[in-house]
């Protein structure tokens, strides 16, 4: 992955974008344009990196620019920025790729986001708290709702898990974060693959 | 009865059609202990000239309302028509007109911009009919009610029942509406419905919001409005008379209507004469009488809702089925989404959505793998795969172009040991087998196939984009041999990279032909690497 290659790619894309994705996608036009930028500073940052860390980095700016573009409208995109931001050697990378938009998402506004879902949520999570006490003190035989309730629980913890930030959002936010993350994933997958397609006709150009 | 036709147009769902038209059923049989007021009949029958199609069930309902003489010099002179809103006034007029016919009608009546449109071309006389009707009619609710002597607390909680049922069924259809990520079109629906209706914008405006902040900040309000739904009607002691009666007679969905314009003043939304005057009488009156009155209020139980027929009653179950119902509209839209989601049922549409989320995120690794090019270690690649796939593995389908770029070079020894775990279940059992190979995100397929695939690699320079389940054959390979007997042949490549997924072949011992031959069994299920 070079510099040169990293601009013929964009210039492919920039044309063909607009024909391949002929799907509603704006919003995917513009994630192309904002990967390929973070890919840019990604390749200028470093020149030496390994298999995984390049991966790591390509992951990560993906999903970084993946984030910032739906940073107005979803919990989840915070989270993933947050968690970068934890993390020590995807920081610069991160705030490189973020640029100007550094300013507004960072901590101030994100906590207010997500402290005002905490404490919904723990609202929530206490008056569930109660009612499970009280319906505990009656004996229940074993019926099929509550398996039912089971198996809804164990499968919305493992779904939170899924979700970047879901532990602390309440259940109608992460079914509703779900499906913003799954349309925001597929719009990368095709992103990614349209670039894959790109990046093999200039590999066989050159040639 | 006009008060109710405007929430009744604002309610399109059909299962509550059910319980309203028991309600209507419950009524009439009440209505007919009543006396009849020709008067009454009279005046409200010029109201529907305009809307023939529900005369006769109005007619019908009309005339099983007592009736009550027209009282001068009206006490409740706020209840005339609120000169601030004409517009409102005139559209809740002609809307309630047309919902007057009664719940059966008012569900078969389209939501939204038509009817309210149609019923505001006709306004204007309509208006002076107005104080007529809400005054005989509301001295006829009191009269009713102090002949049934109903508990006020009835009342009141069948008023809370019917508002969040109101709203529900508003919110549901908000959400739907918001949950496609069209909040114009919600706000459209809003705007043509909600002249009228004061609290619809609230639970539109929270399927709509798309930030979950707003939909918690009015969930929370809504919550508020729920509780004080209760203290209103029990202030002022005439009035709650006044307003029990009132709704006593009515359809129970009509005093949602009349909760919700009790809260016009508090919400500060439009105050839309739903229920007209008498509504705007005790809107006024009850600010004023709520403060004096607060006292009262707090007395009476708020948690008596009178079952609907097949409902729970107290409010936590309310709350509980407003949670339900909110629920349910996420998740379908979440339905639209994810593919393979006909199930209805809340765990297995969970148990869809993860593997879909998980599926897509084992893509995105892997296309950001491949995008590379060079040579990658596969151990972790595997490792990754058989704790990420294990449930990914049926969503290979939505793959539409292959991944590439890759040289996978499988260990020989991670080869060998898949290769006799997997012999060791294919003599027990096939599916298991698959299950296993999926698990590792490895897929069966024909040798045939397996090697078309490589001859057609090792032709090409580049790897072909868009191929899926591309084999690396081994040189070694003994796939040539034994099919009298499972064979099991695990595939590498040397030579220009190229795009692959490792690939297990296997050939039952049911085939005891050459190479190539396979029976259905061995179809390729590609699965997800």
């Amino acid at each position: 992955m070079n510099r040169r290659w990293i601009t013929k790619t964009t210039h492919l894309c920039n044309i063909s974008v607009p024909f391949a994705m002929r799907a509603p996608s704006t919003f995917k036009q513009e994630l192309l344009k904002r990967w390929l930028q973070g890919l840019q500073l990604c390749v200028s940052s470093s020149k030496e990196m390994n298999f995984l860390e390049r991966k790591k980095a390509i992951k990560l700016s993906a999903d970084v620019v993946m984030a910032s573009a739906r940073a107005g409208k979803s919990y989840w995109s915070y989270a993933i920025i947050s968690n970068a931001l934890k993390q020590e050697e995807s920081k610069t990378l991160v705030r490189n790729i973020l640029g100007t938009e550094f300013e507004k998402l960072t901590k101030p506004g994100m906590e207010a986001f997500t402290s005002h879902k905490r404490v919904t949520s723990r609202s929530i999570l206490r008056r569930s708290y109660i009612s499970c006490r009280i319906k505990k003190i009656a004996p229940k035989r074993v019926q099929a709702s509550s398996i039912a309730k089971r198996l809804v629980k164990k499968r919305t913890k493992v779904l939170r898990g899924l979700i970047p930030g879901g532990e602390s959002i309440d259940e109608f936010s992460l079914l509703e974060e779900s499906l913003d993350y799954i349309l925001s994933l597929k719009a990368q997958v095709d992103v990614m693959q349209c670039l894959i397609e790109v990046s093999e006709l200039l590999k066989d150009k050159s040639y | 009865m006009q008060p109710s036709s405007r929430e009744m147009q604002g309610i399109s769902i059909a299962a509550r059609m059910n319980q309203s038209q028991i309600a209507v059923q419950e009524l009439q049989n009440n209505g007919q202990q009543q006396i009849a007021n020709s008067q009454m009949h009279q005046v409200q029958g010029s109201h529907y000239d305009h809307h023939p199609s529900q005369d006769d069930f109005l007619e019908q309902m009309l005339s099983n309302i007592p009736s009550w003489p027209e009282l001068p010099g009206n006490p409740k002179s706020p209840w005339d028509l609120n000169p601030q809103n004409p517009n409102g006034t005139a559209a809740s007029n002609n809307g309630s007109a047309i919902a007057n016919g009664g719940s059966q009608k008012l569900f078969n009546i389209a939501i939204g911009a038509s009817s309210n449109k149609s019923s505001e071309d006709q306004s204007g006389s309509e208006n002076l009919h107005y104080p007529f009707d809400e005054s005989t009619l509301l001295a006829s609710r009191l009269r009713q009610h102090q002949i049934s002597g109903n508990s006020p607390t009835g009342k009141a909680a069948m008023m809370l029942q019917q508002q969040l049922l109101l709203s529900r069924g508003v919110g549901g259809g908000g959400g739907g509406g918001g949950m496609a990520r069209s909040p114009t079109s919600a706000s459209g629906g809003a705007a043509s419905l909600g002249g009228e209706h004061g609290l619809l914008p609230l639970p539109l405006t929270l399927g709509s919001g798309d930030s979950s902040d707003s939909r918690l900040l009015v969930d929370r309000s809504r919550d508020d409005v729920v509780d004080g739904s209760f203290k209103s009607p029990t202030g002022e002691g005439p009035i709650q008379g006044l307003f029990n009666g009132f709704t006593g007679s009515l359809p129970r969905t009509a005093q949602a209507a009349n909760q919700q314009h009790f809260h016009h003043p508090q919400n500060g939304s439009i105050s839309t004469q739903s229920f007209g005057a008498p509504a705007t009488g005790m809107n006024q009156a009850t600010p004023a009488a709520g403060a004096n009155g607060a006292g009262n209020g707090q007395g009476q139980p708020r948690q008596r809702v009178r079952a609907r027929r097949g409902q729970a009653t107290d409010p936590h179950s309310i709350a509980e089925r407003l949670r339900r119902e909110r629920i349910a509209e996420r998740m379908k839209a979440l339905q639209e989404l994810v593919p393979n989601a006909n199930k209805t049922d809340k765990a297995s549409m969970l148990d869809e959505i993860i593997d879909y989320v998980k599926f897509l995120q084992l893509q995105v690794k892997v296309l950001s793998m491949s995008r590379l090019g060079g040579a990658t270690a596969v151990a972790p690649m595997v490792a990754d795969m058989s704790s990420d796939a294990a449930g990914g593995g049926g969503a290979g389908g939505g793959i539409g172009r292959g991944v590439n770029g890759n040289q996978m070079t499988p260990t020989n020894d991670s080869i060998s040991v898949t290769e006799h775990q997997v012999a060791k279940l294919m003599e027990e059992d096939m599916g298991s087998a698959m299950q296993y190979l999926q698990g590792k995100g490895l897929c069966l397929m024909p040798i045939s196939l397996a090697t078309a695939i490589s001859t057609a690699t090792c032709h090409s320079r580049n790897p072909p984009s868009g191929s899926s389940a591309l084999a690396h054959l081994n040189a070694n390979n003994n796939n040539g041999s034994g099919n009298n007997h499972p064979l099991l042949s695990s595939s590498n490549v040397d030579g220009p990279p190229s795009p692959s997924l490792s690939v297990l072949t296997v050939q039952s011992a049911n085939m005891g032909n050459g190479a190539g031959d396979t029976s259905v069994k061995d179809a390729t299920s590609v699965s997800k690497p």
